[in-house]
């Protein structure tokens, strides 16, 4: 158990540190110099060869690397070459709000999804389960960015309940803590900020959620039917506990477990889905950061953009892995 | 998963012979939801494949007289903004989105065999380092990595399919290397071993043969998430060309049109998920087909 758990520690850092460089290297295999497309009023050769000079790329691949290396490992993310905006600057305006909506998207999802594959699983009615495995596989099968325009139209254009875009009403003052805005508006007690963030929150949530809960339905179903199925449940009946007891102390703490992984592996998939439906909603994350930064050739914040993701998706999942030891004492004792 | 039991296909098969009652509920019987899946997603690849002979319009022709015209007889999906034939579009479009997804789902299928059999089979240094790759290709949300290599390659169709295939590589060779370990026990393929069959005709023979169903399941599974990746890119605006008749290029082109013509987006978007839907009935009926523990447990 310790020994799986700094096996996984060691890891760690090495997956970081590939998925960092193979990100670097990708880039840097993109035709043409990134210079050119921001260079192209320039003429004047000596202001290239500064510019040049300013980001590495008059030097060889290997001491571009290096010094990336370097300036990264002092927390030094670099300067987008597009905006000459330090890029941790952007990081710290476009990061939290993907993380926002990829969180309350899981949240979201694992709730829906439990309850629902919970009911379809201990339901005896065949027509039930049916119709709630149909409603999960539809789901599943709903892809993001067009149920953010079908929310869109019915909710904002149709029904006027919710905003179109943006990630709070632009007319109201609130100060920037955390830029979690969850976080900031609570801390400074900023109640009108709070409930405008919420209500922009909901529909871009609830757009990459949708998918997810099909899964976590599904997942959630066959769990149950296993445990229903085992030998502890019939104990526990046998005991003369209610059926309801059964499903949910018994076979529903059982069946969470892998929904505990799915979930871990999920954050990957949700957090891609951010970056598609910030798309759609103006939302101003790491995905508009990601795409603005593949139209206007700006490596050096694709680069990071890329890094930030892939980072966050392999820490969740070892955070994931490790409470799945926590949570099943089986694995525990192994 | 781990219990899925190979060969079990055939006697999954069985009851449509012996049974009396009608043909129809017979199929249904054996493939539960994969049959209207199934039914569905041909008639889709039909239409999509004979679009240049039912589609009343060239899906590029331009009339800005009929711009933005709500579905009608005329037009039964409407027209967009520059006056083009929505529902021609969407049949244009469908090649290229299916198109796209099965070729992403060859490669990411040979390419995925072609690292999952020898990991597997050979064990060893060679299959610590070839899983090793993998997660750490898996240490990117699957769309990302797609968007990374697109980002590397280019935009156009042929970068498309290598970005959508590429990203769905370690899941094949994680898929392909469990079967491959689960097979190797077999009393089949030891039995081989023992009168002295070399490796490749032993794989050739007893894995790949035996490996295939279970792993064509899982890849009629992958289709939707081929499909659904390949037009997110396009929504995005990193793969097909702009003007392309392409599903989620129509809809990226519609969101502008939300407020005055909500049917631009709508259809596409419309095809677009029954396509998946068809494709997760046909991969989930399969499944519960083909896993004979999933059968039990929801009978």
């Amino acid at each position: 158990m310790l020994a799986w758990f700094i096996r996984r520690l060691i890891w760690l850092p090495f997956v970081l540190w590939t998925v960092t460089t193979l990100t670097f290297f990708a880039l840097r295999l993109v035709p043409g110099n990134p210079i050119q497309s921001i260079s192209n009023q320039l003429v004047d050769p000596v202001a290239i060869a500064r510019i040049e000079a300013q980001w590495d790329l008059d030097k060889p691949l290997h001491l571009q690397y290096l010094n990336f290396m370097r300036a990264l490992l002092s927390g030094d993310t670099g300067i987008s070459m597009s905006s000459g905006v330090p890029i941790n600057r952007l990081l710290f305006e476009r990061v939290p709000p993907t993380i926002e909506l990829a969180l309350v998207a899981m949240l979201f999802s694992t709730i829906a999804g439990i309850v629902i594959g919970v009911m379809a699983g201990v339901t005896r009615r065949r027509l039930v389960d049916n119709a709630l495995r149909l409603l999960a596989i539809t789901g599943m099968s709903l892809p993001w960015f067009w149920v953010a325009i079908m929310l869109v139209i019915v909710f904002a254009v149709r029904l006027r309940v919710a905003p179109t875009s943006g990630r709070i009403d632009p007319r109201l003052s609130y100060e920037i803590i955390t830029n979690f805005m969850l976080v900031d508006h609570l801390l400074t007690g900023n109640r009108e900020a709070l409930l405008s963030f919420l209500h922009h929150l909901i529909l871009p949530s609830l757009a990459i959620g949708i998918t997810s809960t099909g899964f976590v339905t599904r997942l959630t179903r066959a769990a149950m039917l296993e445990e229903l199925h085992s030998s502890y449940v019939r104990t526990a009946r046998g005991k003369g506990l209610g059926e309801r007891q059964v499903a949910l102390r018994h076979a529903l703490r059982n069946a969470i477990l892998p929904v505990i992984t799915l979930q871990g592996l999920q954050f990957g998939a949700l957090l891609g889905g951010a970056v598609i439906t910030e798309a759609v909603f103006a939302w101003p994350g790491l995905g508009r950061l990601l795409l603005e930064g593949i139209l206007s050739r700006d490596y050096s914040v694709v680069q990071a953009a890329v890094i930030v993701v892939a980072l966050a998706y392999v820490l969740m999942n070892t955070l994931v892995d490790m409470l799945y030891y926590v949570v099943d004492p089986r694995l525990n004792q192994s | 998963m781990a219990t899925m039991q190979v060969g079990d296909g055939a006697d999954a098969l069985s009851p449509i012979f012996k049974s009396r009652s009608p043909l129809l509920l017979r199929l249904w019987r054996t493939w539960d939801i994969a049959l209207p899946g199934a039914i569905f997603f041909a008639f889709i690849l039909l239409a999509s494949l004979l679009a240049s002979t039912i589609a009343p319009r060239d899906p590029g022709q331009r009339d800005i007289k009929n711009r933005l015209k709500s579905p009608s007889l005329e037009y039964p999906f409407g027209t967009d903004e520059i006056g083009r034939d929505v529902f021609s579009r969407v049949l244009h479009g469908g090649r290229s989105v299916l198109g796209t997804g099965f070729l992403a789902l060859a490669l990411s299928f040979f390419f995925g065999l072609g690292i999952g059999i020898p990991g597997g089979y050979l064990g060893g240094r060679l299959d610590v380092l070839l899983m090793r790759c993998m997660d750490i290709m898996l240490s990117f949300p699957s769309i990302l990595l797609a968007i990374l290599v697109v980002t590397t390659l280019g935009t156009g169709p042929g970068n498309l399919i290598v970005a959508v295939g590429v990203a769905q590589v370690p899941v094949f060779a994680r898929l392909a290397r469990a079967v491959v370990l689960l097979l190797m026990n077999q009393e089949y393929v030891v039995a081989a071993r023992a009168l002295g069959a070399r490796d490749p005709a032993i794989v050739q023979r007893h894995i790949l043969p035996n490996m295939l169903p279970p792993v064509l399941v899982h890849a009629s599974a992958m289709l939707a998430v081929t499909i659904s990746s390949a037009t997110a890119l396009n929504f995005l605006g990193l793969g097909v060309e702009t003007g392309t008749p392409d599903w989620g290029m129509m809809i990226a082109d519609g969101q502008s049109l939300l407020f005055d013509a909500a049917h631009v987006p709508f259809f596409p978007g419309l095809c677009l998920t029954l396509t998946v839907l068809s494709v997760n009935f046909i991969g989930d009926g399969l499944r519960d087909r083909l896993d004979p523990y999933m059968r039990n447990q929801s009978r």
